[in-house]
């Protein structure tokens, strides 16, 4: 079986986006091990200078592809790159437009021998397809953007038509799910799936450790605002205050705040205690992990929250906030992973709690969790899934 | 030789991470082509690469209002995102308030039909000749004569046609990347 998997987030070195929908790639990988013929299309979308994409530019891009199709469709990690011009400030259904024409370009220059299209992300690839190919259409969404972007009508018209022609619709978690059906005002169908991300047990495997003293803390992920960072610092701030002077934190991961966790660090004496390692290689992770004996992550909203499972998967007790995605994955085991707090509460109080709860760190049963996450996330359970639902839909 | 041109500010990042990896991958030599020499702050200071600008310095003076504005959207960004309250507040209410805007817009204008407003083509001009076109030719040929250029490769989709020209009857390959 042949399947061509069209998703915008793919990760790509080459432009600086080496964690851009690791667990699409993840998946990816694995259907290939289990002899599934996969295809990777990468629509990235060109921003034009004028308010309208010239119609002369599509005819270029065909001159180019006669007689160089990888000049146009470059080729990266097993993936094709699709370019895709659209007008300055796009709106969606402008993009989806422009998508359609690209996408079509492409299947003459290069025509997919597929049996599905199964697309990660909807928006704009899934409405793009609309009427441009036959073949079944699977869409997996991911992406916490969807209740914002829909809620402009006509996205929301763009989401719901896509979802009427596709066969399957997958989300990563039950919370998204819910939110999606919310949002779009649709009730919960036949078609509509649950298939959770691949946790990677191969690289984050369980590591015992003998002592638990919450004094080497690890936050993975971007340095936004919205992923609670700020909050993060905070607590590790009071927390280092109080109750432990010689605590660490490492931040692993890139973005806008890093200058902000810079000044807040030396403002707060804090900075030799504070580490930004910037992204690094997940073989690195994994070592990473296994010196940390604390992994703080203070995000508000995840659909799936893959970092927190990693962690419980290598050993590593984790403190979180009700998130969403943690609903689905190991909320049920905070009792012996690790510790989940309520959404609204402040640094002063998860402090607090981190340290009221340390002494009790020794009862958890980590492994027993890390094999519970096993059953629930490993490569053979989601491909199992996967195969169910493409047998399905031919 | 290969050219890297490049013409839109918002790729400026992808084209960083760009050059590090080429130069990673490939024993290359790059000429770095760009609207001026002041394009970046954040380009490599690496040997291999030469920064050659492809307007004049009142040409590059003179660029669109819309880059400008997109410059100031960018910094008005990283400011916001700099981590205090104030930004990130601003920051919310910024994007609630364009939010909204869009969808009482959207409502105000629900008389549309979503099959034809989608099949609408966005492209509503047949010249697809950037308004650098010439200058970035000149540029192309120029450098040519000096050194053979054997590849180039194209960051904005608006430059390809002065590429195309150019690689036309030559040998050199194109690459959109």
């Amino acid at each position: 079986m042949k399947i061509n998997v069209l998703t915008p987030w793919y990760p790509d070195e080459s432009l600086g986006y080496a964690y851009s929908g690791v667990f699409v790639k993840r998946q990816v990988e694995a259907l290939e091990r289990s002899g599934y013929n996969v295809s990777v299309e990468i629509p990235k979308l060109y921003k034009h200078p004028d308010r309208s994409v010239p119609t002369g530019l599509i005819s270029q891009l065909t001159k180019l592809a006669e007689v160089n199709p990888s000049g146009v469709f470059r080729r990266h990690n097993g993936s094709s790159i699709v370019p895709t011009p659209i007008p300055a400030r796009a709106s969606m259904l402008q993009k989806a437009a422009s998508l359609k024409e690209a996408l079509k370009l492409k299947q003459m220059m290069e025509p997919s021998q597929a049996d599905i299209n199964h697309v990660h992300v909807a928006l704009p690839i899934a409405p793009a397809l609309l009427g441009l190919s036959e073949l079944p259409l699977i869409v997996t969404e991911h992406s916490s953007h969807v209740r914002h972007e829909c809620q402009i009508p006509e996205v929301a018209d763009l989401y719901r038509r896509s979802l009427a022609e596709a066969k399957a619709f997958i989300c990563v978690s039950r919370f998204l799910q819910k939110e999606i059906s919310r949002t779009l005002n649709l009730e919960i169908g036949s078609t509509w799936k649950i298939v959770p991300n691949i946790v990677d047990f191969s690289a984050f495997r369980y590591q015992h450790k003998n002592e638990y003293s919450c004094k080497s803390w690890v936050y993975v992920g971007a340095l936004y605002e919205s992923k609670g960072v700020m909050n993060l610092l905070k607590t590790f701030n009071h927390f280092q205050a109080n109750y432990e002077t010689n605590a660490q934190l490492t931040l692993v991961g890139g973005g806008p705040l890093e200058e902000w966790i810079k000044r807040y660090s030396r403002r707060n004496r804090i900075d030799h205690l504070v580490d930004i390692r910037g992204p690094v290689r997940r073989e690195d992770l994994a070592e990473i992990f296994s010196t940390k004996d604390l992994m703080v992550h203070l995000s508000p909203y995840e659909t799936f929250g893959i970092v927190s499972l990693e962690a419980i998967a290598s050993g590593l007790p984790v403190v979180s906030i009700k998130n969403g995605g943690s609903e689905d994955t190991w909320e049920d085991l905070s009792e012996i992973s690790g510790l989940i707090l309520d959404s609204s509460a402040k640094y002063k109080e998860i402090s607090n709690c981190i340290e009221k709860w340390r002494s009790e760190i020794r009862n958890l049963q980590l492994k027993d969790a890390s094999e519970i996450l096993r059953k629930r996330f490993s490569e053979d359970v989601i491909v199992s899934q996967l195969k169910e639902i493409y047998e399905e839909v031919l | 030789m290969v050219v890297l041109l490049i013409s839109e500010l918002y790729r400026v990042d992808e084209l960083d991470s760009y050059i590090t990896w080429i130069l990673q991958q490939e024993d290359v030599e790059i000429i770095l082509l760009c609207p001026s020499k002041d394009f970046s702050d954040k380009i490599s200071d690496d040997s291999r690469i030469t920064v050659k600008p492809f307007l004049t310095t009142k040409q590059a003076r003179q660029i669109s209002t819309s880059r400008k504005v997109d410059s100031l959207k960018y910094k008005v960004i990283r400011l916001l995102r700099r981590g205090s309250s104030v930004g990130a507040i601003t920051e919310k209410s910024l994007l609630f308030a364009i939010r909204s805007a869009r969808k009482v817009k959207s409502v105000i204008n629900r008389g549309y039909s979503p099959a034809t407003t989608f099949h609408t083509v966005s492209s509503t001009n047949d010249s697809s000749v950037s308004r650098h076109y010439q200058e970035v030719l000149n540029s192309l040929q120029k450098i040519h004569v000096e050194v053979k250029i054997t590849r180039i490769e194209v960051f904005d989709l608006q430059d390809l046609k002065a590429v195309m020209d150019f690689a036309d009857g030559e040998r050199v390959k194109v690459q959109i990347t």
